[in-house]
C-alpha cells in the first residue's frame, strides 16, 4: 500500500509540476505529509495501517477527480468542477454557508429537543404501564411506519410558516424512534432491579427519575441517534423544498442557477455537518453510558 | 416486645398459571429472630419471601407483619438479593443515598451521605462509595446490597439466596459479616428470613431453619438451631452437635428431593399413556 501512494504522489506531482497546477501540487505533497505525521505519531499497528489506507483512497480519489475535470474536454465542466475550484469556492463560500447551517441547525435544534422532550416522558409513562403500552402500540406501530416526508407538502399546506412546518415534519420523525426505543427500554430493565427499587419504596416521581431513565438509558440514546439521523435527513428534505435559507436551501438554490460547484460545494459541507454533530453526539453518548465500561 | 410474633404467615397459599408452588404454610416469627428458610430448588422458598416482602400477593390465606396484613412492599421490611440489586448507573454512596431518601427523609442531604459512608465502612467498603456497582467484585457488590438494605434501617431483613452466586472462600466470609453485624444488635437484633439451598450456611447463620418441602412447598420441618452464641463459622463448624443437625437437615431434604422425584415420575406415568 505504502508503495501505490508514492507511485500516486509522483504521479500527482508529475502531473501537477507539468501543468503548472499548484492547487494539485499542494494537494500531492500535503495528504502524504499529513499521513505520514499521523503514522508516525500511531502507536498501534493496525493505526498505521488504516491511515495509510485512508490516505490512499483519499490520494486516488482526488488524482481521479484531476484527472478526469482538468481535461475539459472529457467531462462537461459546468457538470464536472475541477477540485481547485471546489477547494477556492470552499473557502470564498464559507461565510454564507456557516449562516446557512446556524438557520438549519436552529431549526434541528428546536425540533429535534421538542422530540425528545415528549417522546422521552411519554415513553417512560407508557412503558411502565402494560395497559397503557398495549393501547399505544397499534397507534406508534401504524403512525410510525408513514415516512414523515410524504407530511412536508401537507405541513407547509397547513402551518403558518415554513419555521413551524419544518419543525413540525422534523420532530414527526425523530419522536417516533426515540418514543418506541423508550418503552422498550423501560421493557427491558432486568426483573430484579425493578424489584429491588420497589422493596426501597421510591415516590412515583423519584422512581421514574432515577430507576427508569437511567435503566431505559442505553435503549433511548439508540433510538435519539436513529432520531437525529431522521431529523438531518427531513431537515434537508424540507428546506429543499420550502426554505429561503439553510443549507439544504443553499443546494436547491445553486441547482436552480445550474451553478454546479456551489452545489458540489454544499454537499460537502453539509457531509461536515453531519458528520460533527454526529461525533458530538456519540461523544454524550459516551459520556452518559460511562458506567458501562465499568463492568468487570 | 411482646409475645405477638413480628410475622405471622396463615394458611398462606400461592399458585402461579394454574400451578400451586405453596400450599397452607403456617408460620410464626418473633422478634429478633433469624430464620433459615432451606429447600431443594422449586420449593418455592423465594416465592415464599417475596410474600413476605409484597412483591407477590398470596392467593389466599395472609402474611401480618407487626399485626398488620400485608399489601406490598414497606420501608419496615429491606430486601436483599442474590444478585443485580444496586443500580449500576449510580455509585455504592448513592445507592443507599436514593435508599434513604425515602426510608429517612427527615435526614439532610449531608447526613444521607454520612449514613451510606457509615454502613459502607461496616461492610467492609470504606473507601469504595464513590465505586459503581460495575468496578466492584461480586461479593464486594453484595456487601454494598447489604449496607443498602441495612442503611434503611427496617426491623426486618429479608435476604433471598444473598451468597449464593458467591465463592466458597467469599461466602465464608461474607457469612462471619452478617453474624457479626446482627450479633452486634444486641437487644434491638434485626429480624431476618433467610433464604439458602446451603445446609452449612443455614446452621451457621440461624437460631431457626425451616426446611421447605415440594410439590406444592409446605412446611416440612422446624427444626431449632440452639448452638451458643456469639457464634461464628470458626467456633460452630467443628461441634459434634452441628454434625447431628447437619445430618438432620440433610435427611430432611433428601426425603424432600426423593418426594418431589416420585411425584415427577407418576406424572409422567399418568400423562404418558
Amino acid at each position: 500500500m505504502k508503495i501505490l501512494l508514492v507511485i500516486e504522489l509522483i504521479a500527482l506531482t508529475a502531473a501537477a509540476a507539468w501543468k503548472h497546477d499548484w492547487f494539485a501540487l499542494a494537494a500531492g505533497v500535503l495528504i502524504p505529509a499529513v499521513a505520514l505525521v499521523r503514522v508516525l505519531l500511531a502507536w498501534k499497528k493496525e493505526r498505521r495501517t488504516a491511515i495509510v489506507d485512508v490516505a490512499v483512497v483519499l490520494e486516488s480519489f482526488l488524482l481521479l477527480w484531476q484527472l478526469t475535470t482538468s481535461n475539459r474536454t472529457l467531462l462537461d465542466p459546468v457538470l464536472f468542477p475541477t477540485p481547485e475550484a471546489v477547494l477556492r469556492l470552499f473557502f470564498r463560500e464559507l461565510k454564507d454557508m456557516l449562516h446557512g447551517m446556524f438557520s438549519s441547525l436552529y431549526l434541528l435544534g428546536v425540533a429535534y429537543a421538542l422530540s425528545l422532550a415528549t417522546a422521552i416522558p411519554g415513553g417512560l409513562v407508557v412503558g411502565s404501564s402494560p395497559r397503557l403500552r398495549n393501547a399505544a402500540e397499534p397507534f406508534s406501530k401504524v403512525l410510525s411506519a408513514i415516512p414523515p416526508i410524504v407530511y412536508i407538502p401537507y405541513a407547509i399546506a397547513l402551518l403558518p410558516s415554513f419555521k413551524a412546518a419544518s419543525i413540525f415534519v422534523i420532530w414527526s420523525g425523530a419522536f417516533w424512534p426515540v418514543f418506541v426505543s423508550t418503552i422498550a427500554g423501560v421493557v427491558n430493565i432486568p426483573e430484579t432491579l425493578l424489584d429491588s427499587a420497589r422493596m426501597l419504596h421510591l415516590g412515583k416521581r423519584t422512581f421514574i427519575l432515577r430507576v427508569l431513565l437511567p435503566g431505559a438509558m442505553p435503549s433511548i440514546l439508540t433510538g435519539a441517534s436513529l432520531g437525529l439521523v431522521f431529523s438531518f435527513l427531513l431537515l434537508t428534505a424540507a428546506e429543499l423544498i420550502g426554505a429561503t435559507e439553510g443549507l439544504g436551501w443553499y443546494v436547491k438554490n445553486f441547482s436552480d442557477f445550474a451553478d454546479y460547484a456551489r452545489v458540489v460545494v454544499g454537499i460537502i459541507f453539509i457531509g461536515i455537518v453531519i458528520t460533527a454533530v454526529s461525533a458530538a453526539f456519540k461523544r454524550i453518548e459516551k459520556r452518559i453510558l460511562r458506567y458501562k465500561e465499568a463492568v468487570q | 416486645m411482646n409475645d405477638t410474633p413480628l410475622i405471622e404467615l396463615r394458611d398462606l397459599s400461592f399458585s402461579h398459571a394454574g400451578e400451586q408452588t405453596l400450599a397452607h404454610i403456617s408460620l410464626s416469627v418473633a422478634a429478633s429472630e433469624f430464620i433459615a428458610i432451606i429447600g431443594p430448588s422449586g420449593c418455592g422458598k423465594s416465592t415464599l419471601l417475596r410474600l413476605v416482602s409484597g412483591l407477590l400477593m398470596p392467593s389466599s390465606g395472609e402474611v401480618l407483619v407487626g399485626g398488620k396484613p400485608v399489601t406490598g412492599p414497606g420501608l419496615d421490611r429491606a430486601m436483599v438479593f442474590q444478585d443485580y440489586s444496586l443500580f449500576p448507573w449510580s455509585n455504592c454512596q448513592d445507592n443507599i443515598v436514593l435508599a434513604l431518601e425515602q426510608a429517612r427523609p427527615d435526614l439532610s442531604r449531608a447526613e444521607r451521605r454520612q449514613i451510606a459512608d457509615d454502613y459502607l465502612a461496616m461492610v467492609g467498603l470504606a473507601n469504595c462509595g464513590r465505586k459503581l456497582p460495575g468496578e466492584l467484585s461480586g461479593g464486594m457488590r453484595q456487601r454494598a446490597a447489604i449496607a443498602r438494605a441495612l442503611a434503611m434501617n427496617s426491623p426486618i431483613l429479608l435476604m433471598d439466596e444473598p451468597f449464593g452466586a458467591l465463592d466458597a472462600i467469599t461466602r465464608a466470609r461474607q457469612q462471619d459479616m452478617l453474624l457479626e453485624i446482627w450479633q452486634a444488635g444486641g437487644s434491638l437484633k434485626k429480624t431476618v428470613l433467610f433464604v439458602t439451598h446451603d445446609v452449612d450456611e443455614a446452621l451457621i447463620l440461624a437460631g431457626r431453619v425451616i426446611v421447605l418441602g415440594v410439590c406444592p412447598g409446605h412446611v416440612a420441618a422446624d427444626v431449632p438451631v440452639d448452638l451458643p452464641r456469639p457464634r461464628s463459622r470458626g467456633n460452630s463448624i467443628a461441634s459434634s452437635q452441628f454434625r447431628e443437625l447437619r445430618e438432620r437437615l440433610l435427611h430432611e431434604l433428601d426425603s424432600a428431593v426423593a418426594r418431589q422425584l416420585e411425584a415427577a415420575q407418576e406424572n409422567q406415568e399418568g400423562s404418558g399413556i
